[in-house]
């Protein structure tokens, strides 16, 4: 019996191939799979055999039925709809059938794309709490209480000794406290400052860069940076160190890149002065190493961060900040 | 700090264009965040001299001058009440242009011709005053070109100060900069004081109760002085540097801050009870109104600058009504005080007041430099307003600094660096900077800096001070080694780029939204009293009650979200974001931060196409959603319970997702109530949770490879008639005991409720797959165990087989 239906079923399916109109399916329907078609009669018999081969044989039977049906459904599909016309001919035009791919936040790929730069050049990538205590935030970096930089970032407190941390700069303590050079890790995270208008978020990312050891100079941290800048940014843009100030490096150096959108002619983007600045950067200022325990006269190194948002929105040509957090999908699908 | 290059060139020599002085600033660490020119298109201005004043015939506010424009003489009408015979002022002749590029045109005003204009500094775009027509110095020519005689056009630098340097808040700051880099030499003002009053003892005399708070307090008096407003030169700096003209006694103590960075104050000296100063911290509660009119409340932060009887001055802050100078001001005290810094700005930020002076001390102000800023301002108000300048100043210095004593170098300084420098040129360097330095040996330097310089006080300070003069952009590109690191990335790190690309895999885009949420979260999900949800940590100074604490949940983010795009979607929503979660502690600090993965679903799972009817979403494609996503990570063991527990969900369409028994997550049916609270009408919204912290101590390492069976599966099915309450987990986790080791897997291929069958039951169809890792299974055994395995769900839930 297995034989016959195999021989049947490969008699059904050359049939089916070769059905180009409709009356032409309904007949084979009713020749193999109606009530008293091929493949039902088959089937009747199955109870007239032994018990042993009942099954077995039972569920072949099965199996070609469904494959049978499932043919017979596909031909019936694609001859109604009329899509797929009888001299073979389809519609390459017609739109796929496309899954729903979704998309990722451009602050992610951004974050993605800088961690990788300095995961190549070896940086170890590290986390540290959002909430933050007063010590790891300013104090350990050589903010003292009182101290004028204390206003270059508007702070959120939890309480007088807890804030929601203003830079990713406290998890450079976290990382030194914990482990002796050579370091080299590379924070990404969210920061906050209580500072809300068409510029700025209350909530932002940075990601921030430690690496000390024996005979770490400046000419590395301007090595280290302009590679990055270069992967970053294409081979050929051009970029400064500028002298600036940041309480837990020294010396301190902002990182400039020439303007991407005016190329250095001055534009609002760079506010006429053809650079935009896209990193703070600086060596260890051995204030910090005190509170880490770390010998200065022994171990050098240096640090940078840098703003998220800020190359995100020059990377994609975004003019306003807001939207980053506004989630609409009519900017989500664009990236 | 914003200040006019021709101020500064006062100082120093300047040859460089404008841009070029910009780049170096920004390059010494004075960035220049704008430069603007001013006093630009004055070519056709000229001096003229008023020859004659004549009232209009016409008009009464009117007159009709005749001017010498240095070639003729013409008639202009001219508005100004300050026209005076034998004065020089600004004019433009018909046919010239004006600043803003109109051309002046003959007019008849009134029935009088016009032949040009006298113009105001404001028309010039000098100053904003617009009071009269600017008079000139009387040493001009008229006729010469007013550009050249009054040197514009100037240019504005606005640079921005960095909090450690206060010494270059000023002009001659900023100067001193540009002679240390370009090797030209610093001209300070000269100070020429004929004193020709009485001795200053005799007329006051300084007390310091508080010499921590006030190490230094110096004075000066200037007697018979004459009120009135001050020259162009002074105004036009003021204005151009953001500070307004009030008289040239104010002016000019303003003048010599933006000159020199030392803050100074001008006190009315007969409005001094006893003529004398006392300094001391003031009283807790004692009020007191400064010159704005505010009254504030003090405590014993606040340096008080005091007379004989009463406070008159926020000391380093802002001055006192009752001190102030007024209209008939004769006789003026000078300060020139040094406050301590800290002191300084805990009291300007207790009373929330930020001054030009508090900005200053705060950062740090030369204490050495106090007296000879005050003699300039004493020998500015002699030249501006006359009068007789007391005999000496009184300099009360109880606390004398000691300037550090700084060790330095030079291979340190090479070394750190990444150059090698000469310990010459490291010493040009800080002579031109005004240090004093000694030669130790051939490495090292002794170094005393400034006063003003009080960013400097370490080694690498000076290190600092060395790569800005060398320039940084001379030093060169090097390369650190690396050493690589035998530990790993975060762990989170590791699992979060794949979990997110298998969500955009999954249809889900990500979002993320703000830590800080609504306090009203917990009472919109339904939170109970007890629950986490409400573990709020709360800002103390949040900006909007909106973002007061942090999240406890992502789902209001989410939430909010579907929100936000119902107006413009008509669509599906697909959403996820990963981020931290706050749960307050008690007892501790900081709150307890964890990472959870959410993701949101709302409307059509599939749109209307050509080859599909729409479909809209629900709990089975969420549930599918999670279980694809945990099968991509290679996690084992999960299933799903029901559980009704969840904030947010639906308790009916709600179920916990557990792996070897640890509940990670949660997957559901977002609650009406929920749904009504976020105002989203009748949308339905599924969404899941994950804890990602209990995913990673799940995740194992390594995967392990298995051989392909060896053997045939043979499969059966079985279509069952049971109680519709019974979970088809159950059934199957039957199967699976029941069937042991041979049985490879489970899958349900069929489901039906309906009219067909018993209301009360459900038929739900298995495809069972048996194969045996040692052998081609015969088929009676697989019989046999198929029916034991029927026995048992018969014996355990009372099901049956279904028939037909």
């Amino acid at each position: 019996m297995k034989e016959q239906l195999l021989e049947l079923e490969e008699r059904a399916l050359k049939e089916i191939a070769a059905v180009d109109d409709p009356a032409e399916l309904e007949n084979f329907r009713i020749k193999y799979l109606g009530k008293k078609g091929q493949l039902t009669s088959i089937m009747k018999n199955v109870g007239g055999l032994p018990p042993d081969e009942r099954p077995k044989i039972g569920k072949f039977a099965n199996l070609v039925k469904t494959n049978l049906s499932k043919r017979f459904g596909e031909a019936k599909d694609s001859l109604l709809s009329g899509k797929v016309s009888r001299d073979g001919f389809i519609d390459v035009t017609l739109p796929g059938k496309e899954p729903i791919i979704g998309h990722l936040h451009p602050i992610t790929s951004v974050i993605k794309e800088v961690c990788q730069i300095f995961s190549r050049m070896g940086f170890r990538v590290v986390k540290g709490p959002n909430v933050e205590l007063d010590y790891y935030n300013f104090e350990a970096l050589n903010i003292p209480k009182d101290h004028p930089a204390r206003d270059m970032q508007d702070t959120f407190y939890i309480s007088d000794n807890v804030v929601l941390r203003t830079h990713t700069s406290p998890i450079q303590v976290r990382v030194m406290e914990t482990r002796q050079p050579p370091v080299s890790v590379i924070a990404p995270g969210k920061v906050y400052r209580r500072d809300s208008d068409v510029s700025h978020t209350p909530m932002f990312h940075q990601v921030e860069g430690l690496l000390v050891d024996k005979n770490v100079s400046f000419g590395d941290l301007k090595g280290t940076l302009t590679s990055f800048v270069h992967q970053m940014f294409g081979s050929d843009t051009e970029l400064r160190f500028r002298p600036s100030f940041f309480p837990f490096t020294e010396p301190s150096a902002e990182v400039d890149i020439l303007c991407v959108l005016c190329g250095g002619k001055g534009c609002r983007t760079c506010s006429q002065t053809g650079w935009l600045e896209i990193l703070g950067s600086g060596m260890v200022d051995p204030e910090v190493y005190r509170f880490v325990d770390y010998d200065a006269d022994v171990y050098s190194g240096f640090a940078f961060g840098m703003g998220i948002e800020r190359i995100a929105m020059l990377k994609y040509g975004i003019d306003d900040i807001q939207l980053f957090f506004k989630n609409d999908m009519r900017f989500l699908r664009q990236f | 700090m914003k200040v006019s290059l021709n101020w500064i060139k006062e100082y120093v020599d300047v040859e460089m264009p404008p841009d070029d002085l910009s780049h170096l600033l920004t390059m010494t660490g004075l960035e220049v965040e704008g430069l603007k020119a001013v006093g630009q298109g004055l070519d056709d201005i000229i001096v003229a001299k008023i020859m004659k004043v004549a009232p209009h015939p016409n008009a009464d506010r009117l007159s009709v001058c005749t001017v010498d424009t240095g070639r003729e003489r013409i008639e202009v009408v001219c508005g100004a009440t300050n026209v005076a015979e034998g004065a020089l002022a600004p004019l433009v002749l018909a046919g010239g242009k004006l600043p803003d590029g109109t051309r002046m045109k003959e007019s008849r005003i009134r029935g009088e011709i016009s032949r040009g204009m006298l113009l105001s500094e404001d028309e010039l775009g000098l100053t904003d005053d617009h009071s009269g027509i600017m008079i000139l110095a009387p040493d001009l020519t008229p006729g010469a070109s007013f550009s050249s005689a009054l040197s514009f056009p100037d240019w504005v630098f606005d640079i921005g100060i960095t909090p450690n340097r206060p010494d270059c808040a000023n002009v001659i700051g900023i100067a001193r900069e540009i002679a240390a880099v370009t090797g030209k030499s610093l001209r300070k003002p000269d100070i020429e004081l004929e004193e020709s009053g009485p001795a200053i003892e005799d007329l006051t005399s300084i007390t310091i109760l508080d010499p921590d708070g006030c190490p230094r307090y110096v004075a000066g008096i200037i007697q018979d002085v004459e009120l009135g407003s001050s020259p162009f030169w002074m105004r036009y700096r003021l204005y151009q540097s953001g500070i307004r003209s009030i008289s040239n006694l104010v002016d000019v103590s303003n003048y010599v801050m933006l000159e020199m960075g030392q803050p100074l104050h001008a006190f009315d000296y007969d409005r001094l009870r006893e003529n004398r100063i006392v300094v001391r911290r003031a009283d807790k509660g004692e009020t007191f109104t400064t010159l704005d009119g505010e009254t504030r409340r003090l405590n014993h932060e606040n340096l008080m600058i005091c007379d004989g009887e009463r406070a008159v001055a926020l000391a380093g802050i802002m001055g006192g009504l009752n001190s102030e100078i007024f209209a008939v001001t004769r006789n003026v005290l000078v300060e020139s005080a040094f406050f301590d810094p800290v002191t300084i700005r805990r009291g300007s930020k207790n009373l929330g007041i930020s001054t030009e002076a508090s900005y200053r001390f705060e950062r740090g102000a030369d204490i050495g430099g106090a007296t000879s800023a005050l003699k300039r301002a004493v020998s500015l108000v002699y030249r501006l307003a006359g009068g007789k300048v007391a005999r000496g100043i009184i300099d009360n210095y109880p606390k004398t600094l000691i300037p550090p004593v700084i060790h330095f170098r030079k291979d340190k300084t090479n070394r750190i660096l990444g150059t090698s420098i000469s310990k010459n040129v490291m010493k040009g360097y800080f002579e031109a900077l005004e240090m004093e330095v000694h030669d130790v040996n051939g490495n090292e330097l002794k170094v005393i800096p400034p006063s003003f310089r009080v960013d400097i006080k370490r080694e690498v300070d000076l290190i600092e001070e060395v790569a800005r003069l060398y320039g940084f952009d001379k030093i060169p590109l090097t390369y650190p080694s690396v050493r690589p690191s035998e530990e790993g990335d975060a762990p989170e790190i590791k699992v979060r780029d794949r979990i997110r690309s298998i969500m955009i895999g999954l249809g889900f885009s990500e979002i993320i939204t703000y830590s800080f949420i609504s306090p009203d979260c917990a009472d919109m999900l339904g939170a109970e009293e007890n629950s986490d949800l409400r573990l709020f940590t709360s800002l103390m100074n949040p900006l909007t009650v909106d973002q007061s604490v942090l999240r406890t949940s992502l789902i209001p983010g989410l939430m909010t979200t579907v929100k936000t795009n119902m107006l413009h979607e008509g669509r599906g929503l697909r959403l996820f974001e990963w981020g931290k979660t706050f749960i307050r502690k008690e007892g501790d600090q900081q709150p307890i931060e964890k990472i959870y993965l959410a993701a949101i679903m709302t409307g059509l799972c599939q749109e209307k196409s050509w080859h599909d009817d729409e479909r809209h979403c629900d709990f089975y494609d969420i549930k599918g959603a999670v279980e694809g996503l945990l099968k991509a990570l290679g996690l084992v063991g999960v299933h799903f319970q029901r559980e009704n527990a969840f904030p947010g969900l639906d308790p009916e369409v709600s179920s916990g997702i557990y792996c070897s028994d640890r509940l990670i997550g949660q997957v559901g049916k977002v609650d009406s109530s929920v749904i009504e609270a976020y105002d989203l009408k009748n949308e339905r919204a599924y969404l899941f949770e994950l804890d990602v912290e209990a995913l990673l101590t799940l995740l194992s390492v390594t995967r392990e490879f298995h051989p392909f069976p060896k053997f045939p599966a043979v499969f059966r099915d079985m279509s069952l008639l049971v109680e519709r309450r019974i979970e088809s987990a159950k059934i199957i986790e039957i199967i699976r005991k029941e069937g042991g080791e041979l049985l490879e897997s489970v899958q349900i291929f069929d489901l039906y409720e309906g009219e067909k069958i018993d209301p009360s039951e459900k038929a739900i169809a298995f495809r069972i797959s048996y194969r045996s890792a040692h052998e081609t299974l015969e088929g009676e055994k697989i019989n046999s165990l198929h029916e034991s395995i029927m026995d048992k769900i018969r014996h355990e839930t009372g099901g049956r087989l279904r028939e037909g």
